[in-house]
């Protein structure tokens, strides 16, 4: 590789991990799966370093990211446009427009939440790491708790929902609205 | 939020993938006629990504992530996938280090900046702030208790921080002052810095500005050189640019921002002094001698220079290296030129220090320069020479390392051919005197040791 190429790498991801939870975020936020919204993530990465050009700050890549992000969602969702499982295309531009203004209060709640985490009691808080386990399984970890994966379904959404509740009194005592 | 609302149960059952068809229209609907319901949808997916992606697990590193690009389908598609996802999985992890590693050397440690000068009643505090000149701050959020502190960001940026201040650092290129004042000098090649306060992002655009936080929470922005843009996220309406000399106040509580002059005091000036050293790469000039240079002190791998005296006169001769020290890749090196300083010389006197952090058979590799406003007399690298020219110059309130594991190791050390001691790497130290007669070039490698040297410089006339 040659010098320019290696700067561009470097200047690139640099830029890329600097905004890749936001971008990720923002994706997961408009796609219902997981591992769909990892796919879309795949294309909005290897889009974002063929067409990297010269951006004069940080700032401008983000805009541009986000843009590319969004095309690659409303684009995937088009190919699923029969699927009733999937939000319309109105819906989806309204929810990336309020998720991209939203984007540093939304990091900034990524960073509460390690604090909130740390609160959750012990029995919650091996839930959660269990659940979120690389690899793990819903209805695995049902059988082997004796429970119904329905049951643990609901109990990792009232985590869930305790979590956001903390976040927002975290962010709320910093002065976000 | 209630427990009972029905469209949560609609959010849980999107989040975990087992909403019908029938449920994700039900959402759906909530979804377009309540602004705060959609408030809710996107932080409890927020949660749910960072709980699944370890976000909010890890501490201040960044884990390597692997993105894995789609099999290319032509030769010009592999040549960029290969090359990308190389840099990606294995850079990701460092991907704030400038350089690259080679010949067996490791990179620099996880750090964003360096304290480069703080006033004598600056006081720190939080678990990992920095503990003072030359200390490092990486991601953690730390607290200015008093004082005032300038650091430097390894991408040249300098912030000067007044306290009672609390400052996080997400990147070299975005920070958050959650209280206190902040001035930043942004340098053309970092343009688009960020400064975010609650409720409020300042985006540079090529300038020096201050973004002053104080009790109620309320943040002000001023501008003392290029323009800013600054706006409440919230309120898309409320994006405005200031120029050089224009201050702003923005009610985040009301989503307004007033343009009213503030009071200038509130917005400290970060120095600008042209007779100080300019320094590139990982060279870092201190603006005041650190409280130790001894091995193991400090907690980050930049090379650090800072001034001992500033008017001494030699009391005997010493003998100093003076251009091209050492040529790395030359089969046939020339022998530095070898200068003598007579007694009665007048000098002002530096000192370069450079420990990695930890310590191991792999070299840590930092590199850079420092220009000075006078010439340069000459380099004292020789241990000998350094301890025959410790009595005179060194700095009182630092403490020098006494052992002599501070030598660097040249192809010629001072003027004698030193060439079977070379780094663990077998790569030597270099030390360079430009062209320019002021400016010193290094590229240094440390595993096991530390590297110190002088620089002596012309003192003022008189």
């Amino acid at each position: 590789m040659t010098d320019h190429d290696d700067s561009r790498h470097e200047m690139f991801l640099r830029l890329y991990a600097a905004h890749e939870p936001a971008l990720r975020a923002f994706v997961r936020s408009l796609v219902p799966m997981v591992a769909d919204a990892n796919d879309v993530m795949q294309e909005v990465a290897v889009v974002l370093w063929q067409k990297f050009g010269e951006y004069a700050t940080s700032e401008d890549f983000r805009r541009w990211a986000f843009g590319v992000a969004r095309f690659k969602v409303l684009s995937w969702q088009r190919d699923r446009m029969r699927d009733r499982h999937i939000f319309g295309t109105d819906l989806t531009e309204l929810l990336a427009t309020e998720a991209e203004i939203d984007a540093s209060r939304l990091e900034r709640q990524r960073e509460a939440l390690r604090h909130c985490l740390e609160k959750l009691p012990v029995e919650q808080r091996q839930l959660v790491d269990s659940a979120y386990a690389p690899g793990s399984r819903i209805d695995e970890l049902a059988r082997r708790t004796g429970q119904t994966a329905m049951a643990l379904y609901k109990r990792l959404h009232r985590i869930r929902m305790a979590l956001v509740e903390c976040t927002r009194n975290v962010m709320l005592k910093e002065g976000w609205s | 939020m209630s427990n009972l609302d029905p469209r949560h149960d609609w959010l849980r059952q999107y989040a975990d993938g087992t909403a019908s068809a029938e449920t994700t229209a039900q959402l759906e609907r909530a979804l377009r006629e309540d602004a705060a319901f959609r408030k809710l949808f996107l932080e409890y997916l927020n949660v749910d990504l960072a709980l699944s992606t370890g976000a909010a697990h890890v501490e201040s590193e960044p884990e390597a992530k692997v993105v894995q690009f789609p099999k290319p389908t032509r030769r010009v598609v592999m040549a960029w996938a290969a090359a990308a996802a190389v840099v990606l999985l294995a850079g990701l992890a460092a991907f704030w280090f400038s350089g690259r590693p080679k010949h067996g050397t490791e990179k620099a440690g996880p750090y964003l900046a360096i304290v480069i000068d703080q006033t004598p009643e600056a006081r720190w505090s939080g678990a990992n702030a920095p503990r003072g000149i030359g200390h490092a701050l990486g991601r953690e959020r730390c607290r200015l208790e008093n004082g005032a502190a300038t650091l430097h960001l390894d991408n040249g940026v300098e912030l000067l921080l007044r306290g009672p201040a609390e400052l996080q650092l997400h990147s070299v290129d975005h920070g958050t002052l959650y209280r206190g004042q902040l001035s930043a000098r942004v340098p053309e090649g970092a343009r688009g810095f960020r400064v975010d306060a609650p409720g409020l992002n300042v985006v540079d655009l090529g300038t020096e500005f201050s973004v002053a936080v104080d009790e109620s929470g309320q943040p002000k922005v001023h501008v003392f050189k290029g323009k800013v843009r600054a706006a409440l996220p919230s309120v898309p309406a409320s994006r405005t640019e200031l120029m050089a000399g224009e201050s702003a106040r923005f009610d985040v509580a009301q989503g307004k921002v007033s343009r009213a002059p503030e009071d200038r005091a509130l917005f400290p000036a970060l120095e600008d002094d042209a007779r100080l050293p300019r320094t590139t790469g990982q060279v870092r000039y201190l603006r005041r001698a650190p409280e130790s240079v001894r091995a193991g002190t400090f907690e980050h791998n930049a090379i650090m220079i800072f001034e001992e005296q500033a008017d001494v006169v030699l009391p005997e001769d010493v003998t100093v290296v003076r251009g091209a020290s050492n040529q790395q890749d030359a089969p046939e090196p020339s022998v530095p030129e070898k200068v003598t300083l007579p007694a009665g010389t007048r000098v002002r006197s530096y000192y370069v220090h450079f420990d990695r952090v930890g310590k191991g058979a792999r070299d840590v590799e930092s590199k850079g320069s420092i220009t000075f406003d006078r010439p340069v007399l000459g380099m004292v690298i020789p241990f000998i020479a350094l301890k025959q020219t410790n009595p005179w110059l060194c700095r009182a309130g630092t403490a020098y390392e006494a052992a002599l594991n501070v030598t660097l190791e040249m192809r010629f050390l001072g003027w004698k051919d030193y060439k079977r001691n070379p780094n663990t790497s077998g790569r030597f130290d270099e030390v360079h005197l430009g062209a320019d007669g002021r400016t010193v070039t290094m590229d240094l490698l440390t595993g096991w040791a530390v590297d110190q040297f002088r620089v002596l410089v012309k003192a003022d006339e008189k």
